[in-house]
């Protein structure tokens, strides 16, 4: 997915290190990050550029780089603001619990996931330190749901979901404790059509792009 | 270094369409008939005069263009409803001859230029114009057309000067005008639209646009990624309003018994009044509604089907398209059927549709015009370029004149 350096190639007294000059202001906001949530900045960097990967890795599947990837969110937002219901809710929290099961069962697997796999990383009071950021998030809880859907949709096929319904032995529409679920009309669509949906947040100036075309001159 | 010879040139747009002819400069347009036929001979014109009791006189509207090349007066617009033989300047969307195709660039730019004399502006003297030419014209065309405009041209020193001599048919006023061309620059016709949408909707920001512009007699597709019209994919089709009208006239005279054939000028006049009855005589009032809607459709599922093609070929490219854009006089009856066809096809919500797909109602210019408009702006970026500027992208459309009957008493 990205081109990584192996850890062992990364010398502890790497002079690549001292290269990272941040701006006086840049500084400030990690330092006021670090202090609300208690860690150090090596520790917040290390998980400020997973999150980056991650959020990056999201974005050029649906075909966009991050910041336009981020602009279509904050329109979903926009959009969805008003629709969320108490069930969307449960959905979101489910995701999460799911979430963090294949954490730890990847954990078991593959010595820890994609995401928290720094060496010595504190991941579990990290996580704690930044819950608090989740009633903040709650806006972006139906925007990640319908992207959810539509990634989950764009792999698996219709069919495929009818067949585990069918495996599960309940018919369609009702969860696994046999509950009506709420009616939710939800159209299959590929990752092209979702790249569809959306047009380039930012697209290139035409100031810079202006050139002398071939005018026939008298 | 800037070019300071450009800084007096005048921006000019204009495109040569199947059934009116438009041009623009900043908030003026003037459109007429692509139509040119042969003036009559001096008696009857004198006679036509006498006997007019039109009290429209303005030029537009009785305009002749003296023919050098013929030794002969040609009347333009709506004033050649009195010749003999006329010829329109293309047909199915290529020029026919480019004398005619000649007189019609003349006949715009001193219609331009009397527009402004009459808001008490100094006549055009120095002009750079934006041309829209027909798809299918492509290159070897537009560049035969143009060294026939060149040869046509009188040299002065190392200018080249355009000498047009005009007469009010009804009032037998005759005027000369003498313009200096700079340039001329030639585009695919419906650049003209996507410059229009670039400049004033897009905010001058690099969307690729699908630009469709249904005409008279053809509809044009040309997809404009990262600014650049894409050849390969940009076609003009014989088929447009023309084809919608003229199938109507068919079947009301099929309907009629074969007795009576309605022109299909008649119900095209009657579209913009949002008119849908006509009286054939012997038959009674004959609704064709129904058949305007069936007809349209027929139209907008031959575009859809081009315009799903050619999506099929961007995406295998990695492009995408962010604004699909309907301009053209037929836009008025196919638009809404190609924005929800378009809808359907990404399965977008209404509120996406309606961002994605647009019309130059849009730019609060009329669907005819935008082109032309674009043009102008396309010939202005040029000069601001030449003269290392930034390009002003405002316009405001005040002013439209046509060629069209007004003010009509007897």
């Amino acid at each position: 997915m990205t081109k990584k350096t192996p850890l062992s190639d990364l010398n502890k007294n790497d002079a690549r290190r001292n290269e990272i000059c941040l701006d006086a202001e840049t500084m400030a906001i990690i330092d006021a990050q670090c202090e609300e949530h208690k860690t150090n900045r090596a520790k917040f960097i290390a998980v400020v550029v997973r999150l980056f990967l991650d959020f990056s890795y999201i974005a050029r599947t649906v075909g966009k780089d991050i910041f336009s990837f981020r602009d279509e969110m904050i329109k979903a937002i926009v959009r969805s603001k008003g629709n969320m219901s108490e069930k969307n809710g449960d959905i979101f929290d489910a995701i999460s619990s799911t979430s963090k099961e294949n954490g730890k069962e990847d954990g078991k697997e593959n010595g820890g996931s994609k995401s928290f796999s720094a060496e010595g990383f504190d991941i579990k009071g990290f996580k704690e330190k930044f819950g608090a950021m989740a009633g903040e998030l709650s806006e972006l809880r139906t925007a990640f749901l319908e992207l959810k859907n539509a990634v989950s949709l764009a792999v698996k096929s219709p069919a495929d979901a009818r067949i585990q319904d069918a495996d599960d032995g309940r018919p369609q529409g009702y969860d696994r404790s046999g509950l009506k679920t709420k009616d939710t009309k939800i159209d299959g669509i590929s990752i092209d059509e979702l790249a569809g949906e959306f047009k380039d947040s930012l697209p290139p100036s035409y100031k810079d792009k202006r050139k002398k075309l071939h005018k026939l001159k008298f | 270094m800037p070019d300071l010879s450009y800084s007096d040139v005048t921006p000019i747009g204009g495109e040569l369409g199947t059934s009116m002819s438009k041009f623009c400069e900043d908030g003026r347009i003037i459109a007429f008939s692509s139509v040119v036929g042969d003036g009559l001979s001096d008696s009857l014109e004198a006679n036509w005069q006498k006997m007019n009791r039109s009290t429209d006189h303005r030029w537009i509207r009785n305009l002749a263009i003296y023919d050098d090349s013929k030794n002969m007066w040609r009347y333009v617009g709506a004033m050649s409803r009195n010749s003999n033989q006329i010829n329109w300047f293309t047909h199915k969307g290529v020029i026919q001859n480019y004398a005619d195709a000649f007189i019609g660039i003349q006949a715009g730019l001193f219609c331009l230029s009397q527009e402004r004399e009459e808001n008490d502006s100094p006549p055009l003297k120095k002009v750079g114009i934006g041309f829209g030419i027909p798809v299918k014209a492509g290159e070897v065309v537009a560049e035969t057309f143009f060294n026939y405009i060149k040869s046509r041209l009188k040299t002065e020193g190392s200018e080249k000067y355009l000498y047009i001599k005009a007469k009010n048919v009804a009032t037998g006023e005759i005027k000369e005008l003498k313009i200096q061309f700079t340039f001329i620059l030639l585009q695919f016709q419906a650049y003209g639209a996507y410059m229009s949408f670039l400049m004033k909707k897009f905010g001058m920001r690099l969307y690729n646009t699908y630009v469709v512009d249904v005409g008279h007699g053809t509809w044009i597709k040309l997809p404009v990624i990262e600014n650049e019209a894409d050849i390969n994919l940009s076609d003009s089709v014989p088929e447009g309003i023309f084809t919608v009208t003229s199938n109507i006239s068919q079947i009301i005279f099929e309907s009629s018994g074969q007795r009576y054939k309605i022109p299909e000028q008649r119900i095209m006049e009657k579209l913009p009044r949002g008119e849908y009855k006509v009286e054939v005589p012997g038959s009674g009032v004959f609704d064709f509604k129904d058949i305007l809607e069936k007809e349209c459709s027929n139209l907008c599922e031959h575009i859809i089907q081009a315009v799903k093609a050619d999506l099929v070929s961007i995406n295998r490219k990695g492009k995408t398209i962010d604004y699909f854009v309907m301009v053209g006089g037929g836009a008025s009856l196919i638009f809404d059927k190609f924005k929800e066809k378009i809808k359907n096809h990404y399965n977008w919500s209404d509120e996406i549709a309606n961002d994605r797909v647009i019309s130059a109602v849009e730019l609060g210019v009329d669907h005819r015009y935008v082109n032309s408009v674009g043009f102008m702006l396309l010939a202005r970026d040029q000069i601001a370029l030449e003269l290392e500027k930034e390009v002003n992208p405002d316009f405001e459309i005040t002013t439209i004149s046509t060629d069209s009957l007004e003010n009509f008493r007897i």
